[in-house]
């Protein structure tokens, strides 16, 4: 045979590869957050998009991986090569980074006039590793997210950040001190912690059969479903 | 007495011989401070622990530099005229910032005489792979000083597979490493290995293969290891090398050649002792 047909295909461009490369991995073992979100990066800046449900549609990652990618995207760089040649061993990994940055970018401490991002991260690195302030899990960032939001609703800005500028200073410090007013938030989430498993309790033991027609209560079991999906969302919960 | 008796060097000379070996390190020992080593073990294991010290070979920043400049030359395609350059050349320090790899690069630079800006563009970090837009035509080559067991190399490696996400030739580019690491290297990788020195058993005390020492010499430098490094006395990876480069000792290496603790005080210490 003198010729032989061929089916010629133009050079994917880098955007295109990328979005190949991750559909791929989405059938196949997940990327580490690091390397993700260096590829998201190219992404946005080869197609100039930067919200999270463009780029979740376009790659297959889901919202919420999306927007945990962007917070590694936003420390420096020398940080995100710590990520990147982190030991499975190594404590320090992407998480560390996610869960500090409510903290770092919090309105009231990044505009502190002590504020030092680096000398920040390098506290809360040093606490981490070696559990010191009481440090235990990675969710403790949380808790201490938690006390300066309440302090700030509660009009006590001046006194959180003069306790946590001790805090990154104070090894011996403990979380638990820079509680201000929190405890009205505790006895709130008590009172919703038991009208949940309540309500759950309840759910689980009704016959749906017998419940079929009644559709206000379907429908506001719907709204209640999307509210608790969106307020885990706007907690930075991971969602199943 | 004998011919062969006679052809002995005195201690004196011998002391003088190894502090000559070792000038190289960043810290150089001196017959004082080498005699000392050797009174940290009995009387009847002080031979055996002279043995240990003819054995180590100590890599002074010449051979370094030396073996960065063979390395790269013997990249085909590289050339210092980006005209003459085969695709496109990146060099990656392997590491993080504090670790030996992104330090070895100055090294390299100096060696390849690219410390100038029409470089600057060529040295990059893991991080900015993903967006040089690599291609098949395309070459990294990564900077480290050593790899002992090549477990840091093997287990990085499908994330720099992702960062550079091309047909790019990846190359490691080290100073030495042992058998050991090539092989997982090689079985485990893509990268092309370039390194001045590569490791055998005769190299690494503790090595099964290792003849020039014998069972019993090896219980002993042991038993001093145990006192060094109680938690790895052959070394990571039970090695027990007697190979050291002359900025630092790999914590592949016999303990009692690195440890500087008040237990035991090395030759060639590992970290330095603030005064």
């Amino acid at each position: 045979m003198d010729l032989i047909p061929i089916n010629e295909v133009a050079e994917p461009t880098l955007a295109e590869n990328i979005v190949t490369m991750f559909q791929i991995h989405k059938l196949r073992k997940d990327w580490d957050l690091m390397p993700t979100a260096l590829k998201l990066e190219v992404l946005m800046e080869e197609l100039d998009e930067r919200g999270d449900n463009a780029l979740s549609e376009l790659t297959g990652l889901d919202a919420a991986v999306v927007t945990r990618c962007k917070k590694l995207l936003w420390y420096d760089k020398q940080y995100q090569e710590m990520m990147l040649y982190a030991d499975p061993e190594d404590r320090i990994k992407a998480d560390f980074f996610i869960e500090l940055y409510p903290i770092l970018t919090d309105r009231l401490v990044s505009k502190a006039d002590w504020f030092d991002l680096e000398k920040m991260i390098a506290s809360f690195l040093r606490k981490y590793q070696n559990r010191f302030s009481g440090f235990k899990a990675i969710t403790d960032f949380r808790k201490i997210k938690q006390h300066i939001s309440v302090a700030r609703s509660s009009g006590h800005d001046d006194e959180i950040l003069m306790l946590l500028k001790r805090f990154v200073d104070d090894d011996a410090m403990e979380i638990a001190e820079l509680e201000i007013d929190t405890a009205r938030f505790h006895r709130q989430a008590s009172v919703l912690l038991r009208s949940i498993i309540r309500l759950r309790d309840e759910l689980r033991d009704i016959d749906v059969e017998n419940f079929l027609g009644e559709e206000e209560l379907w429908e506001e079991l719907a709204q209640f479903q999307e509210l608790a999906r969106t307020t885990l969302a706007r907690a930075d919960r991971r969602l199943n | 007495m004998d011919a062969a008796v006679e052809a002995q060097p005195s201690w004196d000379e011998r002391l003088a011989d190894w502090r000559r070996k070792f000038r190289h390190y960043r810290e150089p020992p001196d017959e004082t401070t080498i005699q000392e080593w050797i009174d940290r073990f009995d009387r009847d294991d002080q031979q055996v622990a002279a043995k240990v010290l003819d054995h180590v070979k100590v890599v002074s920043n010449l051979d370094i530099i030396a073996g960065y400049r063979e390395a790269l030359a013997a990249l085909p395609g590289w050339n210092r005229d980006p005209a003459q350059r085969a695709g496109n050349w990146y060099f990656v320090g392997f590491g993080r910032a504090h670790e030996s790899g992104a330090a070895m690069v100055r090294t390299f630079c100096e060696a390849n005489n690219l410390a100038y800006a029409a470089f600057a563009d060529r040295f990059k970090t893991l991080a900015d792979l993903p967006h040089l837009r690599l291609t098949a035509e395309d070459h990294v080559v990564f900077i480290d000083d050593f790899a002992g067991t090549g477990r840091q190399v093997t287990r990085m490696w499908p994330r720099i597979m992702e960062l550079v996400a091309s047909e790019a030739k990846c190359y490691l580019i080290l100073t030495a490493l042992t058998q050991r690491a090539q092989d997982a290297i090689q079985n485990s990788t893509e990268l092309q290995i370039l390194a001045k020195y590569v490791l055998g058993p005769e190299d690494a005390l503790f090595d099964q293969h290792n003849v020039s020492f014998t069972d019993h010499e090896k219980n002993v430098v042991e038993k001093y290891c145990l006192i060094a490094d109680p938690k790895w006395p052959k070394g990571f990876g039970d090695m027990g090398l007697l190979f050291v480069l002359q900025h630092k000792s790999a914590n592949n290496c016999l303990p009692i050649l690195y440890i500087n603790e008040d237990r035991w005080r090395g030759l060639f210490p590992r970290y330095l002792r603030v005064a």
